[in-house]
């Protein structure tokens, strides 16, 4: 046997270290240069003990005429203890458990504070109660929520949520936050002193100035700005602002209700994201475009509302965690125009759409799940984080706010479309027919510009992705646009992953 | 003659046949064609002579958008000459398919076409001092390489103080800051007037013309209206809209052979731009890619040269460095963009010191600015490697990858839009005559008026518009029959 020379054996263990050394060093530098803030510390998920979901789902499992308002206050009073449950040290941020975002730990639970509240605030509107039964005690909602928007927008406070900058996460939560200072702005805004007040005036007119992504982002600086006016705090040149901002953004106006939300076209933030946005800009400020906003919602809306049924929607699209809210658009227009949106039919869409995700697991341990129906990180994009899904609430705040004006939740149902009989409608300007079989209740969407593609595989969560995250200390989930935008048809009867009753 | 503030003319020689306000190209050009043709006329400049800071502090203003323009106090010059005192000279007349629609849905057409401006061509080439434009030629079948022309440059104020001083036909008054105008029967019959101190007096003339840049038409129309309650442009849907620049970008990097069949010019630069057919056939807008060499030294060179050889990797640490790849040959260009109603001038909540509202600029461009320098530039590869002389390089922004970058031009400070023309007066605040929409004797020059842009620098183009105004206003005036100082009646002159 030949022995190898002794100098050769000493360089090659130095190589070899050396090649380790380098290895480790390299990695450690990827992992520090992709590493999102807080990616490893991660939230225990609690029951609700004051407000068990088991009732919640009980309540929705219920079968009648109406579903009336219990189902919708206990599933209430369930997210609120959950915000209270998971809220931190500070008032204005909440510690949801779940899969952190690529924003980093903090701005996920600035999410979780501007989401719930409007939620919050509609609630209380609409006569909720004000103590919620924590497992810590009881909590007054409006003393707390006053107490966060206080904090968040106080630079000398810990809970202090940060200037925005341009393209900043935090744009899009000033204006959940505007929102609910604005549906709060008879019960919060006046618990607020005068310094609290202008602290808060100038956070979100901070929020309304930095430049954001083209489509549905143009809407946010718009509505913060509204707000900031509508609470008597606005200048000219913002408002001048907003109109050029507004006027750049109906250039997206494709027709039949439908604007192009760029880059990815047409999907369900028309109705989550731009007509929801729209419709409370007109609210806030009825003179702004009431002759494009309102037609434009009623026209979405009467094609929309084919899309939902009993049996759920057909899953398309981004952020898919939001499905809870996909009726938001269609309550919101039975407001506008009664006559064409009948507001039981509105009212059943919205019973139809929570009982059927909420037996599936769409709302448990006092948060909004993340995936379509139970938790999912194949579904859940890299920019959701644990309270990103709060979003789905947004068809409760309209429901909630609809309540304050007129009897909503006692309104008697109206069948829906698909429960009427069959159809097949379409809208031109997306290019999308919708089809619906009343014998088994299936909804099919189909999409124009994706006729003729095969249907791409949807990629599960699994150990590569685990791997990645490890290594990156970042979200690295599976990349599904081209099943979740390029297949040619969705169809209720095939939802993107498992849809189980949960008991 | 050329007089420090309003106040140093008498009150009976403040009523002229024409009140000029502004004083760079379009003014001194109308200003001076009227004067040489008997016609008593009024320059009023709200700066001074030379640049003074104070003065050049009221062009501060806001701007709201992206990419980051330069600074508004900065692109733009408050004193004699105006905007002449600093630009460049470049020059081009605007293409025939730059007067017209070139893509459905864009509103690129003026209401005037390019044979409507060519009589004036000669004058003011001669004014610009230029040398005869040559041909363009043909590189392929959808491109063209076009031929610019320098100006000295010429320097407005410099290049005519001295006619102003003499003139008994022109009096120049410095420190005269139009504020408002009067109306009365539907026509401007005053222009309001304040100097430095503070003080307030009033210009009468038969016609008044608004020069006072591509920015301050639309904002001291905006305050005259705001002032007035409507009055003085009584049609305003589109006043301060549609307001524009000429996108200015480095779109990336050129290798060429040796036998190149192009001809740098003097400043070093070949101009390539797209036919008008191949406009329409693209659907893009009129750009002019630009081929110059890369200016280094040695050292530079070999280290750009070394690092052109793997491109994307050298791009990539260059950036570490703050710097930019240049291989061989840049492309830079400056292009057309859409006119947008919401790209604009407002009224901003900050005043100036004569306690004017500021401008608040509304621009930012869009993914469409992309397209057309994209398309162009990759016309131009196609054709460079279709004859086997060269490849080209693009920048990352260009595909939508990245941002427009921060870090170049931007713009050409040329400020173009915000009263357009057009025969309606929803669309454009004058008509082709330069004359405000639904208001008498009020006229507005500049590059305020195009309603597009095309690519080519625009101050060939104001002053060719200057002197098709100035003849106007000449047989307006005559139609009028009287004149002011002199008094004209059919032809027959008494003193």
């Amino acid at each position: 046997m030949m022995r190898l020379p002794r100098w050769f054996l000493v360089l090659l263990v130095l190589g070899l270290v050396g090649a380790i050394a380098v290895a480790i060093a390299g990695g450690a530098w990827l992992r520090k240069k992709s590493a999102v803030e807080g990616f490893g510390e991660r939230t225990v998920a609690r029951q609700m003990d004051a407000h068990p979901i088991a009732a919640v789902r009980q309540a929705f499992a219920a079968t009648g005429p109406s579903l009336g308002r219990e189902p919708y206050d206990l599933v209430a009073e369930h997210l609120l203890e959950g915000f209270f449950t998971y809220r931190g040290d500070s008032p204005s941020l909440a510690f949801y458990p779940g899969e952190p975002s690529w924003h980093g730990r903090r701005v996920d639970a600035i999410e979780a504070f501007a989401r719930i509240l409007p939620f919050a605030a509609a609630w209380l509107a609409a006569g909720g109660e004000d103590d919620i039964a924590t497992a810590g005690g009881t909590v007054s909602i409006s003393a707390a929520l006053r107490d966060g928007l206080a904090a968040g927008t106080d630079p000398q406070h810990p809970g202090y949520w940060g200037e925005p900058g341009r393209f900043d996460q935090r744009i899009v939560e000033a204006a959940d936050i505007a929102l609910g200072l604005w549906l709060a702005r008879e019960r919060i805004w006046p618990m607020l002193d005068e310094a609290q007040r202008d602290r808060v005036l100038d956070w979100l007119r901070s929020a309304a100035a930095p430049h954001v992504f083209q489509g549905n982002w143009q809407l946010f600086p718009i509505l913060i700005e509204r707000v900031v006016d509508a609470l008597g705090g606005s200048s000219k040149q913002a408002r001048e602002r907003s109109r050029t901002g507004y006027e750049r953004f109906v250039t997206l106006y494709r027709g039949d209700g439908w604007y192009y939300d760029v880059p990815k076209g047409f999907d369900y933030y028309n109705a989550w994201g731009i007509h929801y946005a729209l419709f409370w800009i007109d609210r806030i400020d009825p003179a702004w475009d009431p002759g494009g906003i309102r037609p434009r919602l009623v026209e979405f809306a009467e094609f929309f509302r084919h899309l939902l049924g009993p049996r759920g929607v057909p899953i398309m699209g981004r952020s898919l965690c939001y499905r809870l809210a996909l009726p938001a658009p269609v309550v919101a227009a039975s407001l506008v125009a009664p006559e064409r949106i009948a507001p039981g039919e509105a009212m059943r869409a919205l019973d139809a759409t929570w009982s059927y995700y909420v037996a599936r697991g769409a709302v448990e341990q006092g948060r909004i799940t993340q995936g379509v129906c139970a938790d999912d990180k194949a579904l859940l994009d890299g920019y959701s984080g644990p309270a990103s899904c709060l979003w789905s609430l947004r068809s409760l705040v309209v429901a909630y706010y609809a309540e304050t004006l007129q009897p909503m939740f006692e309104t008697p149902r109206e069948p829906l479309p698909v429960e009427r009989g069959d159809f097949t409608v379409r809208a031109d300007a997306p290019g999308w027919t919708v089809e619906g079989k009343r014998a088994d209740g299936h909804i099919r969407l189909r999409i124009d510009a994706n006729a003729g593609n095969e249907p791409a595989p949807l990629h599960a969560y699994g150990r590569g992705n685990s791997i990645k995250e490890w290594l990156a200390q970042a979200p690295r989930r599976p990349e599904n646009g081209a099943a979740l935008y390029g297949r040619p048809e969705f169809s209720t009867a095939q939802p993107p992953s498992a849809c189980e009753l949960r008991r | 003659m050329l007089v420090e503030s309003l106040g140093a003319l008498d009150s009976r020689s403040r009523r002229h046949d024409v009140c000029v306000i502004g004083s760079g190209p379009a003014g001194a050009t109308i200003a001076l064609a009227l004067g040489r043709a008997g016609f008593s006329v009024i320059l009023l400049e709200a700066g001074r002579e030379s640049w003074d800071e104070k003065s050049q502090a009221v062009y501060e203003g806001d701007l709201y958008g992206a990419p980051p323009l330069l600074p508004l106090s900065v692109s733009r010059l408050r004193q004699l000459g105006g905007a002449s005192n600093h630009w460049g000279g470049w020059c081009r007349p605007l293409d025939a398919a730059d007067f017209e629609n070139k893509i459905d849905g864009i509103d690129t057409a003026w209401p005037i076409g390019v044979a409507d401006l060519e009589p004036w061509l000669p004058e003011a080439m001669n004014i610009l001092e230029l040398s005869e434009f040559g041909p363009d030629v043909a590189f392929g079948e959808a491109l063209r390489e076009v031929p610019f022309r320098y100006s000295p440059p010429v320097n407005f104020g410099y290049k005519y103080g001295e006619e102003f001083r003499r003139s008994d036909r022109i009096d120049v008054a410095l420190d005269s800051y139009v504020t408002g105008f009067d109306v009365d029967g539907g026509r401007i019959v005053h222009a309001k007037v304040r100097d430095s101190g503070g003080a307030d007096r009033r210009v009468a003339a038969r016609r008044f013309v608004l020069c006072a840049g591509g920015i301050e038409n639309s904002r001291l129309l905006l305050w005259a209206n705001a002032q007035s309650g409507g009055r003085v442009v009584p049609e305003p849907a589109a006043l301060g809209r549609y307001w524009m620049e000429h996108p200015h970008f480095t779109l990336g990097q050129i290798l060429l052979e040796d036998d190149f069949p192009f001809e740098f010019d003097q400043q070093g630069t070949v101009f390539i731009s797209p036919t008008g057919a191949a406009m329409r056939e693209q659907g893009i807008l009129d750009i002019g890619l630009r081929i110059h060499p890369a200016k280094e030294g040695v050292a530079r060179k070999l280290i750009t040269e070394l690092a052109c050889v793997a491109p994307d990797l050298s791009d990539k640490v260059f950036r570490r460095f703050g710097k930019r790849l240049l291989c061989g040959l840049s492309l830079r260009a400056s292009w057309e963009q859409p006119p947008r109603p919401y790209n604009r001038v407002v009224l901003g909540d900050r005043v100036d010191a004569f306690g004017i509202p500021r401008t608040d600029l509304h621009w930012q461009l869009e993914d469409f600015d992309r397209r057309t320098p994209r398309i162009a530039a990759g016309m131009l590869g196609a054709e460079l490697a279709a004859r086997g002389i060269g490849r080209l390089r693009l920048e990352r922004w260009l595909d939508g990858l990245e941002d427009f970058p921060e870090d170049d031009e931007t713009g050409g400070n040329h400020h173009m839009g915000g009263t357009r023309m057009s025969r309606d007066s929803r669309l454009g605040v004058v008509d082709p005559d330069c004359r405000v929409h639904g208001m008498g004797h009020l006229y507005i020059g500049g590059s305020s008026v195009f309603p597009s842009a095309g690519f080519a620098n625009p101050t060939l183009t104001i002053v060719q518009l200057a002197l098709r105004l100035a003849d106007h206003l000449a047989g307006s005036l005559a139609h009028d029959g009287e004149q002011h100082g002199t008094v004209r009646v059919r032809g027959e002159v008494r003193t």
